[in-house]
């Protein structure tokens, strides 16, 4: 019998695996597809939020709390964050007459500055001189957010909690005081489940009898390699804001590169990730307008699908001992680190014997590109991979790429967790090479479609 | 420290050439690589169609080899050099540094390949890779290329290893079909039924780390066309 059962190991469901395996519970996450934060996590933007609109919804208090803890989360589990500031930009005279207006309204919850025009062209150079004035919220950040649900798993993992993947959740039947969860990896009993399934979180509360509304939002992105063409995460402040988005930016990605997205477009299916001509056009129009010229290297686009359930994030017990954890769009990423505590907060409340152990392990992650020379010369002495480079463009070694691929046989995993082949596809036939070698096989992604026959 | 007259980094046929021609002129010289020696002219060595048609410079590959001692590792830093390997970091002293680290092929993305990032989508460069090391990357091919002698090359070299190959041309949007895997490709009004997409439009240096040195080989002439990349090595030898 576990204490806790997780459905669903993006973002959401690896913190919350984070922050209870931090007590005495045994715990146990279910992903149906082969790695963790592959599906709806690792279509994000990367971008940590400084605040989301409204400040009174459940998603705009969870946004400022994550991000208020997101340097202790980063130091605790090894994972990258910077915060690069958001640029909110005034381009007519109207938003620019709203400035002082909308600093006074946003310093009330969270850090901001006003920026004048010339401030903020030495700042950002390549920016148009039609820019009038903006807001900065220094706190804003980026992450690589496959990156950041690895190190949360990693954490989990380390601390005791049970993972199973390519394990999919088909039903849950009710007991007296607990639930059983029969998967693909046979049958399980839990006292508690929490549904952290994304997109498909309306399957899962279906299986307890609630009705949920899940609907796919797409999201498409441009990402360019010129680094430095912008340094800030900027948008242009709307004259009419969008209930439903916040409009995407000019974003930049934890290593520099330049990310314009995302859009906001409905569509049918929960996998579709495809990006289309108009889109792209879409966004070089939108964020094109900003600055002086494009950036240079386009080197992919690419799409993730929002969880839409309304407006606002679903995290409730709509049956003893079942709490939902859905609808978690945008500020998800932010958030996830704050609703972890909160759904630990929920199962103490309803009767879950919370117990600290005494000791937590801190996985340390080995990655050459953060080290300095003498620490490289120590980590290569222990293990000779770390001094063979397979990706010269982010400079990841052979050791940090076993280390990936013993777990997750899965390309996309590799490429997202070490940044390996992010950057240019010299290194692709190098990493799928020593996958076969290593894994027999290499997929390519979550769904296991494989990479080579 | 050890100083040496030249460091030359990448000995696939540019950096051995140089090397060769170096040492032979009395110079004091090091020669790094980050895989093997040899580099992608040992790849079309591996493939039968390649290694007709590459064959001068796989001959001439495959002696340079056996008479120059090359250093595995990778250079991470060119002022001083710095390298890693699996013994550690070492430091050197160069008088001056040559770069020849080759050329990369265009990505996907640059070459307007849209829909869902599916598998079986492959730059020309990665494809050849892996065909070489006897890895089967699916059944029907598509190769959408601008004109270039190589790709009638790989058309042939998938054609003999038994895959079904259909040529088009790079024009406009290439739209990828398929939930999971390609399934199908769409490029202009036409719809091709097939597993695989190659992709070629062109290659670039590759020179990530951005390291000061003197290029020298396909890192400048970026082809797949060796006469050119030969070209480049002897101007540049001729002048030493």
């Amino acid at each position: 019998m576990y204490d806790v059962a997780i459905v669903g190991a993006g973002v959401t469901g690896c913190f919350v695996a984070k922050e209870l395996s931090k007590y005495n519970l045994k715990v146990i996450v279910f992903e149906r597809k082969a790695a963790m934060g592959l599906e709806q996590t690792k279509g994000c933007s990367g971008v940590i939020h400084a605040f989301q609109l409204p400040f009174n919804s459940l998603k705009g208090k969870l946004c400022l709390e994550g991000n208020a803890i997101m340097d202790e989360e980063s130091e605790e589990l090894g994972f990258s964050f910077k915060r690069v500031g958001l640029l909110l930009v005034a381009t007519n005279r109207i938003t620019k007459i709203l400035l002082p207006v909308l600093k006074a309204y946003f310093s009330r919850y969270v850090e901001v500055k006003r920026i004048e025009k010339k401030e903020i062209l030495e700042m950002e150079p390549n920016l148009r001189e039609n820019v009038k004035g903006g807001l900065l919220f220094p706190s804003a950040g980026v992450v690589n957010p496959v990156e950041m649900t690895y190190a949360a798993y990693r954490f989990a993992k380390e601390n005791g909690v049970e993972f199973k993947f390519n394990s999919k959740v088909e039903d849950i039947s009710r007991k007296p005081n607990s639930f059983v969860l029969k998967t693909s990896d046979g049958e399980f009993e839990a006292k508690y489940v929490l549904n952290c399934a994304g997109v498909y979180a309306d399957d899962v509360a279906k299986m307890v009898g609630y009705e949920l509304k899940i609907t796919p939002g797409k999201g498409s992105h441009i990402v360019f390699n010129e680094k430095g063409f912008s340094n800030h995460l900027i948008a242009a402040i709307p004259l009419k804001p969008d209930k439903r988005t916040k409009g995407g930016g000019a974003l930049v990605s934890i290593d520099g590169k330049v990310i314009w997205g995302p859009n906001l477009v409905d569509v049918e299916s929960k996998e579709d990730t495809s990006v289309t001509r108009e889109e792209i056009e879409g966004l070089k129009r939108k964020f094109g307008r900003l600055f002086k010229k494009l950036p240079k290297d386009v080197i992919a686009y690419y799409a993730g699908v929002r969880s839409i359930a309304g407006n606002d994030f679903v995290i409730n017990q709509p049956i003893r001992n079942f709490i939902n954890v859905a609808g978690i769009q945008s500020p998800g990423l932010t958030a996830a680190p704050a609703i972890a505590r909160r759904v630990v907060r929920m199962l103490a409340a309803s009767g879950l014997e919370l117990k600290k152990k005494e000791n937590t392990i801190k996985y340390k992650f080995t990655r050459i590109r953060e080290l300095s020379k003498d620490e490289i010369e120590k980590v290569v002495e222990q293990n000779p991979d770390y001094g063979e480079i397979i990706c010269l463009c982010n400079l990841v070694s052979k050791a940090e790429i076993l280390e990936v691929a013993r777990d997750f046989p899965s390309f996309d995993a590799v490429k997202h967790i070490t940044r390996a082949g992010m950057d240019c596809n010299k290194c692709h036939a190098d990493i799928i090479v020593l996958m076969q070698r290593e894994c027999n096989k290499t997929v390519k992604d979550c769904t296991g479609s494989e990479l080579v026959w | 420290m050890v100083a040496v007259d030249y460091v030359v980094i990448g000995a696939g046929y540019a950096g051995l050439k140089c090397a060769e021609t170096l040492m032979d002129k009395g110079f004091k010289i090091l020669i790094f690589d980050m895989r093997e020696s040899g580099g992608e002219i040992s790849v079309f060595s591996k493939l039968s169609d390649f290694s007709s048609k590459y064959e001068k410079y796989i001959e001439e590959v495959e002696e340079l080899k056996k008479d120059i001692p090359v250093d595995i590792g990778t250079v991470i830093k060119s002022k001083p050099v710095i390298v890693n390997s699996g013994n550690g970091l070492k430091r050197f002293e160069a008088k001056r540094v040559l770069l020849c680290t080759g050329a990369t092929d265009v990505a996907p993305a640059k070459l307007n390949v849209l829909g869902k990032r599916v598998a079986g989508i492959y730059t020309l460069e990665t494809a050849l890779r892996l065909i070489s090391e006897n890895n089967r990357i699916g059944n029907e091919v598509l190769i959408a290329a601008k004109e270039d002698k190589i790709v009638e090359l790989a058309e042939s070299q998938f054609y003999r290893l038994g895959y079904e190959v259909e040529l088009s041309e790079l024009y406009g949007d290439i739209s990828v079909i398929g939930k999971d895997r390609v399934e199908g490709v769409k490029i202009g009004e036409e719809t091709y039924n097939c597993d695989t997409l190659v992709v070629y439009g062109g290659r670039s240096s590759f020179n990530p780390l951005k390291l000061r040195g003197t290029p020298v080989g396909n890192v400048v002439t970026c082809t797949y066309d060796y006469s050119k990349v030969e070209e480049n090595v002897k101007n540049f030898l001729s002048k030493i």
